[in-house]
This record gives structure tokens, sequence and C-alpha cells, in this order.
């Protein structure tokens, strides 16, 4: 008896102290929003981006309610959801307010609702025919229909508004081919063929293709292992290039602009050339993978600024990847950002890697300027 | 002793009664005699003198008067201290008349008596007073200020002291306006005033007393204004291609007023006003230019700027190097060969790679399908059709700029003959046969080639 109630005395004070180390120990989740604003550029210039806030998973978006004095993470229908967490990712876009990343390895397109606090995908790829293999770009058209670039597929599979799968085309275009981005602009569909150094403009609806342009007799003019291309308001598209590091700008009927860049890490040079975006103001944004900067320039192609280099308390990338930027969902981020600071543009980067440094897989900026007294 | 002391003090006694006397019947006879009659018959004695009270100023110091070789008499005190008996004294402004600040009132004022007010030397015309310490060319130009002219320095001019640089009255614009309230009037209801007008001295552009240059100018225009319009300036200077009223007798002001204006940039009238007020008659120039107005008048078309009523986008008021004073490049010739940038006058504005792509769905809606007939046209290492060929540069009844009959090719009239559609049009030109066009359904003529070279 007195062996039993002793043994009974040492689990209970066991088990108050693993309690109690339970309750002291740290909290090692990531936090990623900064406790003091970080610029770029950095003082004494005058800020004109800063790092807002990350995005790893649904619970960096959740909606959080208290019940009872207990925290929730709800959604609309009010119950916990699982957690979902970002995988490597590459390409981003938001349309209509919501943001959606493709993540190659976990074959997936997350979609990701601010307003609801949620992270979803589309319904069609559990479909049998909609299956991903490895996404890593896409855009979406007028009509939401969303247009996935597939690099093992070696397809563009095509998903409804609603998110089923509604078509797939692309693949034997071209025996070399690999569509690495599709963008939508205006009624049509463009995709870029890294395979065979092209833009192709497909038919939305069929996948037949209309045009290709891309090659010219002018080394300096055409188009080098192109993986990522976006099109300005005014119709033009801007290519990154990983054969010659350079951005090469062309026009709708593939007619050679200009170009810049060159391989190199100082301004306006790029070691790997990754996403790429053009804001309303015709700035453009360019993201190195190997020196994990985006660097910004305006459009007679002159560096501005550049941000997001290794080593920053928040903000830093990774081996970024994809890029957009959108004046959506800027009521949202506005929280964020220091007093005074006034956001015209947000500034969406995805990173590949770095989690375990806390580098979120969406790293959000927010473009705009201090508020004049 | 008592008794001769008694006699020693009546003597004295009467002594100084006698001189006083006498010095007050000298006094009184200074203008009885001959000697003063001068002093005391000035047309604008002084008071004193007038009163007869010589003994304000003057007092005798020895006995005999006149005095071979010796003055009898003296000043009671030295200039101005003597003046400053009756008269305030000054000093208690900032800028002072020199010879107020020396002291030698005399220097200008006759202390007996003048010809003139203020017991001065001269009448209201003041001009030989003040030049004879003042430069006297400033009163000798050829175009002087109506005061000066007249000698009235006094209208602008304190003659003793002075709050203001120059001994002025009032600062400089105050001074000017006091005169010329009409312009004050006006200037207040102007919708646009030029700035030296607006808050600056009239001095800055004027020459208060007189001038060579007309209007009493400080210099001719365009000097003058060009020394504040610097960037103006080196245009004028070296412009290939002036506009002739700034070489000729108005300058500036044959565009711009100097002042004021109801309209932007000082024009007298609207901008389309001010040019068509010399570009709206047929005999301009040798030969004559164009008439615009008449070019203008009932058409269905209007060049943009046009629309607008302006001139300026296209053309530079002040000079350029490119012909008719365009602001960028257009050949006079109708056929010159092309190379980029000969265009630039119209690609300014208008799309920029109109010409650079042989094929494009983008740049131009004058294609065959692809086929940019812009380029066809225009970009030919031998034989560019400049654009007048078949667009009127100001107005048209046609679309598109393009009349029925365009450029004049000799004695020909050259007519074009465009019908336009909704995908495309035909030309029947007088350079060519009749081709239809088409952007979605493109016409195959029989001498086209596939080929992107000219």
């Amino acid at each position: 008896m007195s062996s039993y109630t002793g043994t009974l005395k040492r689990v209970c004070y066991a088990s108050v102290i693993c309690l109690l180390l339970a309750g002291c120990a740290q909290d090692t989740s990531c936090k990623y929003i900064a406790k003091e604003p970080i610029f770029f550029p950095p003082a004494p210039d005058e800020p004109r981006i800063q790092y807002l806030t990350g995005i790893n998973s649904s619970d960096d978006v959740a909606i959080v309610k208290k019940k009872a004095g207990i925290s929730l993470f709800v959604t609309g229908e009010d119950k916990a959801n699982t957690v979902v967490t970002l995988g490597k990712a590459y390409g981003i876009e938001v349309h209509k307010g919501k943001i959606y990343i493709a993540q190659g390895l976990e074959k997936r397109i997350s979609i990701i609702d601010l307003a609801k606090g949620t992270i979803t995908e589309p319904a069609g790829v559990t479909s049998p025919r909609g299956k991903l293999a490895y996404p890593i770009n896409l855009t979406l058209d007028d009509d939401d229909n969303l247009y996935v670039a597939d690099t093992t597929r070696r397809d563009i599979v095509v998903y409804d508004a609603k998110g089923n799968f509604k078509t797939s085309f692309g693949k034997g275009i071209d025996p070399k081919s690999k569509i690495t981005d599709v963008k939508f602009y205006k009624g049509k569909l463009f995709a870029l063929d890294m395979g065979t150094h092209l833009v192709r403009l497909l038919d939305r609806t069929t996948g037949e293709q209309l045009a290709e342009f891309g090659y010219s007799d002018k080394p300096a003019q055409r188009l080098a292992l192109p993986g990522n291309f976006t099109i300005d308001p005014e119709g033009n598209l801007f290519i990154t290039n990983l054969g010659s590091n350079k951005v090469v700008k062309l026009d709708q009927d593939g007619n050679y602009l200009d170009s810049f860049g060159g391989v190199g890490d100082q301004f306006g040079q790029f070691s790997k050339p990754k996403g790429i975006a053009v804001d309303n103001e015709k700035q453009i944004y360019v993201v190195d993978g190997a020196t994990s900067v985006v660097q910004l320039f305006n459009d007679k192609f002159r560096t501005l600024t550049y941000f997001g280099w290794p080593g920053l308390a928040f903000g830093s990338l990774n081996s970024p990847t994809g890029i957009t930027v959108s004046t959506e969902n800027i009521d949202y981020f506005q929280k964020f950002a220091a007093p005074g600071f006034k956001i015209t543009s947000l500034i969406y980067v995805v990173s590949q890697f770095g989690q375990e440094f806390c580098i979120p897989r969406i790293s959000v900026y927010g473009f705009g300027q201090m508020e004049k007294k | 002793m008592f008794v001769m002391n008694r006699l020693l003090f009546i003597s004295y006694f009467t002594l100084s009664l006698i001189a006083l006397f006498h010095g007050i019947s000298c006094a009184q006879t200074c203008s009885a005699t001959s000697c003063h009659q001068a002093i005391i018959t000035a047309d604008k004695p002084h008071a004193p003198v007038q009163a007869q009270e010589c003994l304000s100023c003057h007092r005798q110091k020895k006995p005999n008067h006149p005095l071979l070789g010796d003055k009898s008499w003296e000043l009671v005190a030295k200039v101005p201290m003597l003046c400053d008996q009756c008269h305030k004294p000054f000093g208690s402004k900032k800028v002072m008349h020199s010879p107020v600040k020396e002291g030698d009132c005399l220097a200008c004022h006759k202390p007996h008596g003048g010809t003139g007010r203020f017991l001065l030397g001269v009448g209201e015309d003041r001009t030989e007073l003040c030049v004879s310490c003042h430069n006297p060319e400033t009163f000798k130009q050829p175009f002087m200020h109506g005061p000066v002219a007249v000698g009235a320095c006094n209208k602008c001019h304190e003659p003793h002291e002075s709050k203001e640089k120059a001994l002025l009255d009032a600062p400089v614009r105050v001074v000017c306006l006091k005169c010329h309230s009409d312009f004050a009037n006006e200037l207040k209801k102007a919708k646009a005033t030029h700035p030296p007008v607006k808050e600056g001295p009239c001095t800055a552009c004027h020459n208060p007393h007189g001038s060579t240059v007309s209007k009493i100018l400080k210099q001719k225009i365009p000097d003058l204004c060009v020394g504040c319009h610097d960037k103006i300036g080196k245009k004028l200077a070296a412009a290939k291609v002036p506009h002739k009223p700034l070489s000729q007798a108005g300058g500036c002001s044959s565009c711009h007023s100097a002042h004021y204006s109801d309209n932007k940039r000082l024009l007298p009238f609207d901008e389309m006003t001010t040019c068509l007020s010399c570009h709206g008659t047929d005999n301009l120039g040798t030969p004559p230019l164009r008439n615009i107005k008449k070019d203008l008048e009932e058409k269905k078309f209007l060049h943009g700027p046009i629309k607008k009523g302006e001139c300026v986008p296209c053309h530079d008021p002040h000079g350029s190097d490119n012909f008719r004073m365009l602001r960028g490049n257009y050949p006079a010739e109708i056929y010159v060969p092309y190379k980029e940038g000969i265009y630039s006058a119209c690609l300014g504005c208008h799309e920029k790679n109109l010409l650079r792509f042989a094929e494009t769905t983008i740049y131009t809606k004058f294609r065959n399908g692809k086929r940019n007939l812009h380029y066809v046209h225009v970009v030919n290492s031998r034989k560019s059709r400049s654009c007048r060929v078949c667009h009127q540069a100001h107005a048209s009844n046609g679309e598109k700029l393009i009349d029925k009959e365009v450029m004049k090719f000799g004695v020909w009239n050259i007519p074009v003959n465009l019908t336009i559609s909704s995908s495309g049009g035909r030309c029947a030109p007088g350079c060519h046969q009749a081709f239809t066009y088409d952007r979605e359904k493109p016409v195959l003529y029989k001498t086209y080639s596939s080929s992107r070279k000219n």
C-alpha cells in the first residue's frame, strides 16, 4: 500500500513538472510581422517599399475569433479548419482579391482568400484529368478560368471559374516544348515556351496555336531560355531569360522593342532572373533567384532600388521565384504598414526556401510613400 | 572820482546807442540804397528779405560799411544752422540729398530770393539746376520720361531727404502708379500679369529718366526680355529657322503683352487668334506663307492640337532648327531617303513605332493583314514619301486629314481618293493604280512580296 501511494505520488509530481515545463517551453513558431518597420531603401533615403508581412500557412490569414475566452481559427462556417501550409512554390497571381500560388512539389494550386481567411484548392485538381504533376506558373482570364503551366505534364491545364477541370492543351506543340509561364491579356492567351525559346499565342478555348514569335536573326534580340514573363498595361511583353540574363521587351506581334540586363551582380544585372512584374506606373520588378533580391526599374530601365536581400530581421527572400504586383487588398494590408506610410500597390514575392529561417513562402511588401506633412 | 566814472559811463552808453541805431539805420538803408537792389527785387524773395529783416541773418561786425578789403557784416550763424533758425532741420530720414547732408543749402537755394518757388534760381523746369550736379546725358535721351522732359524732377524725387532709395517720395511702384493710375486700374482687373509687373518695380524694365529705346526701356527687345528668359534667348540666338516678328521692330511684343493680359502666356488674344492675326492673310512674307485661316475655314476634320486652339504643340513660336519652326524633324521635300527620326515632328505625338516594323497588328490601321502600309510608303531608303503626300497638316474635309486632293506636285494637285471601310479601305491616288487593303482578310496583290525588305 505504501509503495503504491509512493508511486502514485511520484507520478503526480512528474505530471505536474511536465505540465509546468510545457507551460514554460518557448513558442518556436515563426512570426512574420516585424516589430520595427523594414523600409527599402533604408534610411536616410526616403522609404518607398515596406515589408509588411508574410504568408506561410492558413494560420497567417485565418480570421481569429474568441469564443468563451478561447481563440479559434474560424471559417465562414465557424468551425476550425486543418492548417494548410504552403509548399515549395513558384508562380503567384492576384485575381479579384484572391491570391493564387503554384506549388510544384505539392502538385497543387492554393487559393488564398483573405476575406474569408482560408486557403483552398480548385476542386478539379482531384479529378483524373485535372491532376497536376508540377505546376509552375498560372494566370486567370476575364471569365475567371484558371490556366496552369505544368512542366511535368508539359501542357496547360484549365479550370473553370468554379475550380472544376475544364480542358488541357499545349502538349505536343513541339517535341522540345516546355511551357513555363502563361499570361492572359485582353482576350489573348500567351504561353512562354522555354524549351523552344518562343512565345506562343494560343486560342484560349481550343489551345490551337495562332502565332509564335521570339526568334530573331540578331542574337541580342532573341529569347534564350525564357522562364517567366509579364504583360504591361499597354500590352508589351517583358520576358526574363536565363540563357542571356536579360529582360527582353517584345510587342504582341513579337517585334523586338528593347532589352536590358546582362550577367552580373551589380545594379541592372542579373545572375538568375526569374519572375517579373510591371505595375501601373510602368515600373518593372525583376526577381533574381541567385542574389535573392528584387530589383526595381523605371520604364527607361533605370535602376530605382532593390529589396529583399538576405540577412534582414524581416523581409529577406530566399531563392525567390514568382512575383506579382496588385492594387487589390490594399485595405487588408495597410494595417501592417508603419504609421504615415501610404500603400499604393502591393508586391507579392515567392521564396522557394528559407522557411526554417522564418522566411515565409509569400512575402508581402507595400509600395508607397510617407504622407507629406 | 565819482563824477569821472559817471562821465565815462555816460559816454560809453551814448556811443553804444549810437552804434546800435547806426546799425539799425544801416539795415534800414540796405535796401534804401542802390547797393543791394538785386536782392530785394528778386522775383520770389526770401521772407526775411521781404520783411527787410536783414538782421535775422546778418550782423555788423565792424562799424564802417562798406569796408574796403574786408567784410563789415557777417552771418549770425553758419549754414545750415543759420537756416535751422527758421526751417526744420533735416536728418530724420535714411536717404539724404548730398548737399543737404553736407549742409550746403546754398548749393540749390538762393538765400535772398529766386526766380522760382522755394528760393530756387530756376522756374518749374529744374533741369538746369539738377544737371549742375547730375549727369546731363540722362536728360538728353531720344526717348524721355514726361516729367524729366519738362524738368519736373520733384514729381518723383524729394529734394532733401527720403525714406526711399534715390530720394523717391514713395516706393518705386507707388511713385509710378500715382500718375499711371489708368494702368494701375487695368492691372487690377487683368487675368494674367507679367510677374515683374505684378510684384517688382517698374524700373526692372524701364529707365525712369530716359533711354535710347522706345518706351524708355532699359534695353531693346528682345535683349531686355532674354535677360530673364535666358533659355528663350539661347534658342533665339541658335535657331536656324527664326520666327520673323522677333527680329522686327516689335520683337517679343509682336505677340506678347509686356504687362498684363486676359490670356495665357500674356498673349493679346487666345493662341489661335494671335497666330492667325498674321498667318491669316494672303500676303505674309515673300513668297507669301499659306493663309492658315483659309486652310481651317469650314473644314470638317481638324488636326488634334488645332481642335484645341493650339499651334505651339507642333510649332515653336520662338524658332527652331526645323522646317516651319516645327518641334521635330519634318522634311521640306516630298521625297527623301528614309532614316530613323526624320519624321520626329509627327511621331512625337503619333505612334512612335508606326514606321518601325514592316508587319504589325498594333501600330496602325493602315495595313493589309499584318503588312504595314505606312512602312511600305514611308520607309524607303531612296524615296521615302513624306507624310504630307497624303495628309494635310492642319485640317481637311476627309478622314485621317486626307482630302480628295492633298499634295501639289508641280502644277498638279494629286488626288488621293481614299475611302475607308470597317476593316480597311481603298486608295486610288494619282501615284499608282487603285489598291484595296483589309486588315482582317488581306488582299493579295500581284506585286506583293512577303519579304520584309523595302
